[in-house]
């Protein structure tokens, strides 16, 4: 009786499978600004602005802010057809936090006048390394006596922070039209991995997020067809 | 001989329905194949006539709703799908597919367009 019902469940279960085909779609992500792809766009200034209690940004060999505005010039070139604007000689940015930048209106719409701008891309970024090397308990299986003991082992890691706040302000009336934090962590098992690298493993893991604010993208999704 | 004819008119009746049938079995496998091939166009054209043949079935309803996004027709699609869900409420795979439809489109519809950013006032 008991191979019956089981036999039956199967039986069930693979007529009721029988009747389905999956299939894979391409579906299309707007970004988050919807633009016309041609606009004019001015990157910068960017700021390295220091979190979580550190009152200055950390002493890296490279300019953090510098090259995140070098990083996404290449990417907007290479993924859009935004019209990029050349950066202007001595911006200055008017504030030092995120919150004083968004509400300083007249800087970004002079600096709109100035470089010709429908829209200019500025915001902070904090970049941080971190050595997480220490010792953590590991379980251990003894070969001799085959009982479980814990012993504590060096594990080398370090680990990188991107934390962005991109700024997306109207060159015409210096209004704030976007605001997007993006924020990754990349944890590499070495002690003391080179940061320049660490930096770039970031930014490759966000560059989807970063094109789609101005790009629009496909996404394959799956679902299913009834046969019957 | 009255009786006769009836049978005949039974008969040809009986056949009729059962070609309906087949046709909407038919089409909808034909749809279904295209489909997996990709032909998004050929697909949503054998539901789109599986349906007029009388196949409004919550089944047909979500694989005309897919081919619906796959073509773009998110609109549609939406509409379709609540309608499957109208004649099968507890089906587990039409809600999936409408689950996921339904994120896909939030975020689909949703978007920031620049303020003041209309060309005739620059």
């Amino acid at each position: 009786m008991r191979t019956g019902s089981w036999l039956l469940m199967v039986l069930g279960a693979s007529l009721a499978w029988a009747g389905i085909r999956e299939v894979e779609i391409t579906l299309p992500v707007r970004p988050k600004l919807l633009l016309s792809g041609h606009e004019r766009l001015y990157l910068g200034p960017f700021i390295q602005e220091s979190r979580e209690g550190r009152d200055k940004p950390q002493k890296l060999a490279f300019d953090v802010a510098a090259e995140f505005e070098r990083y996404l010039r290449r990417l907007l070139r290479r993924e859009s057809k935004l019209q990029l604007l050349p950066p202007l000689e001595g911006v200055q940015p008017p504030a030092r936090d995120a919150l004083a930048l968004s509400r300083a209106a007249d800087f970004w719409r002079e600096l709109g006048a100035k470089s010709g701008a429908d829209l200019i891309v500025a915001g902070t970024v904090d970049f941080q390394v971190q050595d997480r090397t220490g010792y953590k308990t590991e379980e251990y299986v003894s070969p001799i006596d085959g009982r479980t003991y814990y012993r504590q082992v060096l594990v080398e890691q370090t680990g990188f922070l991107y934390d962005i706040v991109l700024q997306v302000y109207d060159g015409r009336t210096g209004a704030l039209v976007l605001e997007q934090p993006l924020k990754d962590f990349q944890e590499r098992q070495e002690r003391s991995f080179d940061e320049f690298s660490g930096m770039f493993a970031n930014l490759y893991a966000l560059e989807n997020q970063l094109v789609g604010i101005f790009v629009p993208r496909t996404v394959k999704s799956k679902r299913i067809l009834f046969t019957d | 001989m009255k009786r006769v004819w009836w049978a005949i008119a039974a008969v040809v009746l009986a056949s009729c329905a059962s070609s309906g049938e087949v046709g909407i079995r038919e089409q909808m496998r034909a749809g279904v194949e295209a489909a997996v091939a990709g032909l998004w166009q050929e697909a949503a054209f054998r539901f789109e006539r599986a349906k007029a043949q009388g196949g409004e079935t919550p089944e047909l309803l979500n694989n005309l709703a897919v081919a619906y996004e796959a073509l773009g027709r998110y609109e549609e699609a939406l509409a379709t799908y609540k309608r499957a869900l109208e004649l099968a409420p507890n089906n587990l795979r039409i809600k999936r597919n409408y689950a996921r439809f339904a994120e896909f489109y939030a975020s689909y519809v949703r978007g920031i367009r620049p303020k003041g950013g209309k060309d005739e006032d620059r």
